[in-house]
Order: structure tokens, then sequence, then C-alpha cells
């Protein structure tokens, strides 16, 4: 039996004296498109990066792909992706550099740079430095870094921000295709209903507890 | 064509490595401590602060303390070793502390620490990085440094003084690379470094200074062989230990 691509059972996370996550439990099958909201400071971003190994929980446990994330976080991370809300770009190096040391820390052929940055529209500035671009543009080259490792879970934390119209088709396409070859995807964001998203569920995170957006549709 | 209509269709387009039917393989550790090293090098070359920080900064100290020292030839042979590795040192920490805080920028490091490569490979990649950078900053300060002391250097100093400053600045970047990714998210970094690492790195400065000292005014290859077996001991055991511990630093 496959098992989820995330099971989270009773986790919580204190950030210095506050509780951000109290008694979060989720089990997302593999393949599934789940949207995560919540208003600002709810622990949209911190459940993210615990799902991403960046953190571990207070108390409580994390599976990826039936792998215990506290228990062996490489095996986790050879599984994910995260698209972060800054980027995580290097402001001093090009586009085309930040894709060629994705690869090199990846694995990935080096081949596929160029195409990637013709693809989230980067094809023009591929040799600028990122510190010149904007929000939208770092958040293109972050969706090409995404696009390059191809993960089996991708973690999507507002992907949707800083983008114009076209960025948001973009995302829009990308997370279909991601969907339709199978990826699971996890995403943070305002925008769930988006015309052409239509995920599995949409989930509200608040007061640091998860629970059925009204909304939303259940898987 | 939208994707949304037919999303199978877009795949062609989408590029990447497994997108194209394509494995992903594992990332090689060398090709990953290569990668490190060329991504910390070209932040430290272009983002200048750092580099006209520590040029300069060197500069002044070696100028500074020669007007200090006055003009008794003596006094300058004993103190040129001594004030030069202080020079490099100081630098030394600067660069470090600076090359951390690039990484911290947009949260790119955070990124770098999401791909699943040993954290000794990344520790490996920074510290090369790191200690290419002080080992030039050496070759171009040391010779400056000797000038501007009027020190004679012995038969031994064509091997001696680059050995050294090869030994001396490889103990000097593990510790400095190692202290900067702790004190990376504190509020403090720029104060603690110092005080942290300094008093780490005595035996690294002692051989070193002792080791130039041995071929300054004079030529003492076997003093000066002694001290760069001390030197590369504890590069050697800061190097393990570091690596090994490196994980803790920049994991929760």
């Amino acid at each position: 039996m496959t098992p989820p691509a995330i099971e989270l059972a009773g986790v919580t996370r204190r950030m210095g004296r506050e509780l951000v996550l109290r008694g979060v439990d989720l089990e997302v099958a593999a393949g599934r498109l789940v949207v995560l909201r919540g208003g600002n400071g709810a622990g949209k971003t911190t459940l993210l990066r615990l799902l991403a190994t960046r953190l571990k929980p207070t108390s409580g446990s994390a599976r990826l792909f039936g792998v215990d994330v506290l228990k062996e976080p490489a095996a986790a991370r050879a599984r994910l992706g995260m698209l972060s809300v800054m980027g995580g770009s290097y402001p001093v190096l090009s586009a085309r550099e930040n894709l060629l040391l994705a690869c090199d820390m990846a694995g990935a052929p080096r081949a596929a740079v160029g195409g990637l940055l013709e693809r989230v529209g980067l094809a023009a500035a591929a040799d600028k430095h990122v510190r010149t671009f904007s929000s939208g543009m770092k958040k293109r080259l972050g969706l090409a870094r995404l696009l390059l490792l191809d993960p089996d879970l991708w973690l999507l934390d507002e992907p949707y921000a800083a983008l114009d119209d076209d960025g948001k088709r973009l995302v829009d396409e990308v997370v279909a295709a991601a969907r339709a070859r199978g990826r699971t995807l996890l995403m943070a964001s305002h925008e769930s209903d988006r015309e052409h998203l239509r995920p599995d569920a949409v989930l509200q995170l608040h007061d640091g507890r998860l629970r059925l957006a009204p909304a939303g549709r259940q898987a | 064509m939208s994707a949304l209509r037919e999303p199978r269709a877009d795949l062609a387009r989408e590029g990447g490595p497994r997108g194209e039917g394509a494995s992903r393989n594992e990332a090689s550790e060398l090709r990953v401590v290569l990668a490190v090293a060329r991504k910390d090098l070209l932040q430290e070359l272009r983002s200048r602060a750092a580099t006209v920080a520590t040029l300069f900064f060197s500069a002044v100290t070696l100028v500074m303390m020669g007007f200090a020292l006055g003009r008794e030839q003596a006094v300058l042979n004993l103190a040129a070793p001594g004030v030069l590795w202080v020079a490099l040192a100081f630098a030394g920490v600067i660069s470090a502390a600076q090359n951390f805080q690039s990484d911290l920028e947009e949260g790119a490091f955070e990124q770098l620490l999401l791909y699943p490569v040993p954290r000794a490979a990344i520790f490996l990649g920074k510290l090369l990085a790191n200690w290419l950078y002080l080992t030039a900053l050496g070759a171009l300060v040391a010779p400056v440094a000797f000038v501007l002391f009027g020190v004679e250097l012995g038969a031994a100093a064509w091997y001696v003084v680059p050995a050294t400053l090869l030994l001396g600045t490889f103990g000097f970047a593990v510790i400095a690379t190692f202290y900067a990714g702790l004190t990376a998210n504190l509020q403090a970094r720029e104060a603690l470094l110092p005080v942290l690492m300094f008093p780490v790195i005595v035996p690294v400065m002692l051989g070193a200074v002792r080791a130039t000292e041995a071929v300054v005014g004079r030529s003492d290859a076997a003093l000066a062989g002694g001290w760069l077996q001390l030197l590369g001991g504890f590069g050697l055991v800061y190097f393990v230990v570091c690596s090994a511990l490196f994980h803790f630093v920049v994991d929760e």
C-alpha cells in the first residue's frame, strides 16, 4: 500500500513563547493538491518549513511518503522542493547562475537551464543579477528552480504573491502540469478560489489548528 | 495552448529533467563542494564591500603598526610576523561574517539547505572559498608587510612563508567558517564572532607567527618545520571536528 505523501500527527510547534501549531493532524494522499489558507501569522509558513525539514516539531510526528522527517531528514529532502515567499535566490548571482547552482546541488543536467528560463519568462534577464529583479521576477526564478527539481512533493508558500496576471497564469499552468505528472502539492495561498486551480481540498489554519475551509472541497 | 485544458500536452514545455522523462541523479559530493565554493567566491568578489573592507583593514593595520613601532630594525623584525597575522586574522573575521550575511539574504541559504546533500559538503565548499580568499589576501599582504617593515628574509623563506600562509589560513578558515555559521542568525553576530573565534584560533596564530619568525632576519628551517607541523596538526583536528559538527550549526 502506498504511504500518504504527507502524514502529520499531533504536530505542535513553539516559536519563542508562542505556540504556533497546536496539534495539527493532516493526511494528504500522493498526487493531490491541497491549499492552505489562514491569516497573516496563522502558521502556514511554519507548517511548510516544518515539512521541508527546516523546523522540527515541538511534539508530534511528521512523515513524507512514509519517511520520518525527524529521523531521516535527508531522505525526506530528496522527495521535496519548496518555493519560498522570498524566492530563495542569491542576489549577487544572475538568474542563470542561480539555476546552474541548483543543477549542481541536485545532480540535474545543466542543459535544462536555458529552456527553464524561457519557460518562466526570464530568458531576456537570464544574465542579470537577481538583486536587480522585481519581487515577481524573483518568484518566477524560484518557480524555475522548482521545475528543474520537479520533486514528488511541491511546497508552495504564497506562489501568487507579487506576480502579475501573466505570472499568476504561469503558476496555474505549472501547478496543473505538476498535478498531471502525479506530483503532490501543498500550497499556502490566499487565492484558493482561482478559476483554474481546482484544489482537492482547501484547509484553514486558524489558532494553530487545521480545519476544512468553509467553502472548501474535500478530496 | 493552455496547460489547464490539456495539461499533459504541456509536459514537454516544462524543461525540467524529470518533466522530460529523464531521472534526477544524486549530486556528487565533489560537484556540490565546487558549486558552493564557486558561488561563495563569486559573492565575495561581486559584493565589493567585503573585499574592499578586508584589504583596507589589512593595509591600515600594517601602516598604523609600522608608525607605532618606530624605525629600529630589530623591533620591526620581531613585530612583523605578529602584525601580519593579526591583520590577516581580523580581515578574515570580516570576510567570514560578510559571507554568511550574504547567504542569509532572501532565504537563499535556507534554499541551499533544502537540497538532499550532506551538510559536510556544504561546509567544505564554504571552507574552500574562505581558504582560497584568505590565501590570496595573505599572498597580497605578506610581501607588503615585509617591504613596509624592511625585514630581511632568510634563505628558507621562499618555501616556509608560502607553506605557513597555506596552513595558517587553512586553520583560520576552518574556524571562521564554522563560527560564522554558528553566529549567522544572532543579532550581535559582529561582536560575538571574534569573541568566540579568537580563543580557539590561538594555536593557529601562535604556530603561524612562530613559523614566520623563524625566517625573518634569520633562516631556521628546522624551527619553522616544527611550527608548521603544529599548524598542520591543529588544522586537521579543527577540520575533522568542524565538518562533523556543522549540521548542528545549520539545522535545528
